[in-house]
């Protein structure tokens, strides 16, 4: 039997509201930058609707980590299928809107071309202001892996600003 | 521990303010804050209903209540026998007596698609006409508040404006679960219709499902590249320019194929213990200008072939080109093919102004060595094994692997096979978790995944099912410990690596890359 059946239902309430304060809005800005505004909705909900049993049954030792990790795998797996659908799409091109700042829409554009788990870090590092040893724990990553994608985004972004 | 800090601070004003734009975009926060006292039993529900209001895809209702039906009615079914079966989710008896198909119709659909629907619903074989009931917003949700009575933060996800109707349907007595899912399988197709459930009772079992432990299979090679001597097919004339165009490909029965990684040449499948490779598979092209176009000398290389090659075969006559066994088409002039060997064919394709016949009698051929990715996992002649419930059209996984690919800037790894074959090789640092490759179905899952190097031991959690190991491959002499799991009708919900003294080094959600582009297709009887 799964172990979320044996917990009594106000303590898994609570469980979850204690979840959902202390953790939603965090995945939603994270998913924000992973996956861009218009899906971070849904790709936070879906993180956490389908992590919550496990975390909530005391399996994860880290749930924040847990979380983001889920909704970079699911990012990278909905960025695939974007990139299916893009191919079959004819791309309009829009005017921008930076005005006279065109190095923002220049870096915003380097940031839409990182893969998901090279903005994941980007995020954690400019707005979480994490180091390097803690993004590598909360990615799963080692840390000489979060420096060379921190590395990679570096070199894409001083190009954009060139 | 390092503490430095990764900020370029001469980057970081402007990235963060491209980040805060990013996250002002999103929506005013959905999470209305309750004051703190009354946090306990108000924050669920209200938790539940702002999720609710970000769940704004017409189809998000059916993902949560979808299957609920059948299982809740098993339970019942069975909860004398199995008394330890919890039975905390309970349906209407009026609504599920005898139905065994209920069609999920997306929220807000028009009267006219329902009635198309009902329609439909009514001239199929094998369905009683006057046994379709249809249950409103407000009967699915009641429907929902019994199924989901154990969970109140889901219920508190649906709304009589998300939640999906449904058509409960009662086939005529004796209509066997093939007939059914054939029924199935085409009212999926009429418009505003989210899903269709049917009653797993009755199912056949699946013929040539291997037994669990010979599923999880990653049993390969412990190198990442192989030398391997490959016919290399070039054409030496005067006027022509030669530019390597290299591509990895596999084809699927029909003779397409998909490039998997620029820069990728071929794949090994058989490597030796000394490092060196038997066989291979995929192409090799070269594409000369010619002094009115162009001309593609394709190599191919494994038993799959191309729509050229099948178009040869099937349309072509055999010739002589220049001492070799040549295949060209009457009135086709910009096609020809000869046969090198058993496994290695060379088609030409030529653009106007070319003459590939005349060109294939000039081809000369040498052997070159090259160091090509090799496919890891036992690559699975599947069409036998793999459950008839994914076989559509005669397609089914015929072939499949994953392959790590070292010789590419960026190492990458993928799954190769059918109708996998478009699956991108994705870029993995080495000692790193990652999922490359999930298809989690029902009726079959492949799982492709890098593990940490120190991991001595990997298992798959999946609910319902004790947890199983998977066999590792390892490659740690480039940087990666890989696994390749076939595990049928499991459903895995987790990948977990644990080191030799069995500490958990981490643990990843398996996420569907999405069941249809991975081949998982609906279930279509008697294909």
């Amino acid at each position: 039997m799964n172990a979320i059946d044996e917990t009594p239902a106000g303590e898994r309430r609570t469980a979850t509201d204690r979840l959902w304060r202390t953790h939603y809005e965090s995945l939603r800005r994270f998913c924000a930058v992973v996956i861009g505004p218009s899906d971070a909705d849904d790709l936070a909900a879906e993180t956490f609707m389908r992590c919550r049993d496990r975390i909530v049954s005391g399996e994860v030792l880290n749930p924040q980590s847990y979380l983001f990790r889920s909704a970079v795998n699911s990012a990278l797996n909905l960025r695939r299928a974007r990139d299916r659908e893009h191919r079959r799409t004819v791309q309009v091109a829009a005017p921008s809107p930076d005005g006279d700042r065109p190095e923002l829409g220049h870096v915003r554009d380097a940031i839409r071309a990182l893969s998901p788990r090279q903005r994941a870090v980007l995020y954690l590092a400019y707005w979480e202001d994490r180091t390097e040893s803690q993004i590598a724990e909360m990615l799963g990553l080692h840390v000489g892996t979060v420096r060379r994608h921190l590395h990679r985004a570096h070199q894409h972004l001083r190009k954009a600003l060139r | 521990m390092t503490q430095r800090s990764p900020v370029d601070e001469r980057l970081a004003p402007t990235i963060r303010e491209v980040l805060a734009e990013m996250i002002d975009e999103l929506p005013t926060s959905p999470m209305a804050m309750p004051p703190e006292g009354e946090a306990v039993g108000l924050i669920p529900r209200s938790a539940a209903r702002s999720t609710a209001r970000v769940l704004t895809a017409a189809t998000a209702g059916v993902v949560l209540i979808a299957g609920l039906v059948f299982a809740a009615s098993r339970r019942s079914d069975h909860s004398v026998a199995e008394p330890s079966v919890p039975a905390a989710a309970d349906v209407d008896q009026r609504a599920v007596d005898g139905v065994r198909m209920i069609v999920f119709v997306l929220a807000g659909a028009s009267d006219e698609s329902l009635e198309l629907i009902r329609d439909n619903l009514e001239m199929l074989p094998n369905i009683d006409p006057d046994r379709i009931r249809y249950l409103g917003p407000e009967e699915s949700l009641d429907q929902a508040r019994r199924l989901l009575a154990d969970d109140p933060v889901t219920f508190e996800l649906l709304n009589v404006e998300n939640i999906p109707t449904a058509f409960y349907v009662t086939p005529i007595e004796g209509t066997t679960y093939d007939e059914l899912a054939e029924v199935a399988a085409f009212v999926e197709t009429l418009p505003q219709v989210a899903r269709v459930d049917i009653d797993p009772e009755g199912r056949p079992s699946i013929p040539g499902v291997p037994e669990s432990d010979e599923t999880a299979r990653s049993a390969g090679p412990t190198n990442a590249t192989a030398p391997v001597t490959t016919t290399a097919a070039t054409l030496r004339s005067t006027g022509l320019t030669g530019s390597s165009r290299a591509s990895i490909t596999w084809y699927a029965p029909n003779g397409t194929g998909k490039s998997t990684a620029a820069g990728d040449e071929l794949a090994c499948t058989a490597p030796r213990d000394d490092g060196g490779c038997d066989a291979v598979v995929g192409r090799r092209t070269v594409r000369h200008r010619t002094p009115n176009g162009q001309i593609d000398v394709i190599t191919e290389y494994g038993p799959a072939e191309s729509t050229w090659w099948q178009e040869l075969v099937r349309s072509g006559e055999e010739v002589d080109l220049g001492g070799r066994r040549g295949l060209v088409i009457p009135g086709n002039d910009e096609l020809a093919g000869l046969i090198v060997s058993p496994d290695t064919r060379v088609v030409l394709v030529g653009e106007a102004g070319t003459d590939p016949a005349g060109l294939a009698s000039a081809l000369t051929t040498h052997d070159e060595t090259l160091d090509v990715p090799v496919v890891f996992g036992q690559a699975v002649a599947s069409e036998e094994e793999f459950p008839r419930d994914s076989v559509v059209d005669g397609i089914a996984a015929r072939y499949y692997a994953g392959y790590l690919d070292t010789t590419v800037h960026q190492p990458c790894v993928g799954g190769i096979g059918v109708p996998w074959n478009g699956t991108s090789c994705v870029a993995v640092e080495p000692d790193t978790l990652v999922i490359t490759v999930a298809s989690p179905s029902p009726t079959g899952t492949i799982l492709i995944a890098t593990l940490p190097l120190r991991t001595a031991t990997a298992t798959v959690v999946a609910d319902g099912h004790p947890s199983r190991d998977l066999a590792i491959t390892d490659a740690s002499d480039v940087g990666y410990k890989l696994v390749f799991a076939d595990l049928d009708g499991i459903v895995p919900s987790e990948l977990r690596a644990f080191d030799q003294d069995g500490a958990e080094i981490g643990r990843t959600p398996v996420v569907s890359d999405g069941a249809v582009s991975l081949g998982y297709l609906p279930v279509r009887a008697g294909s």
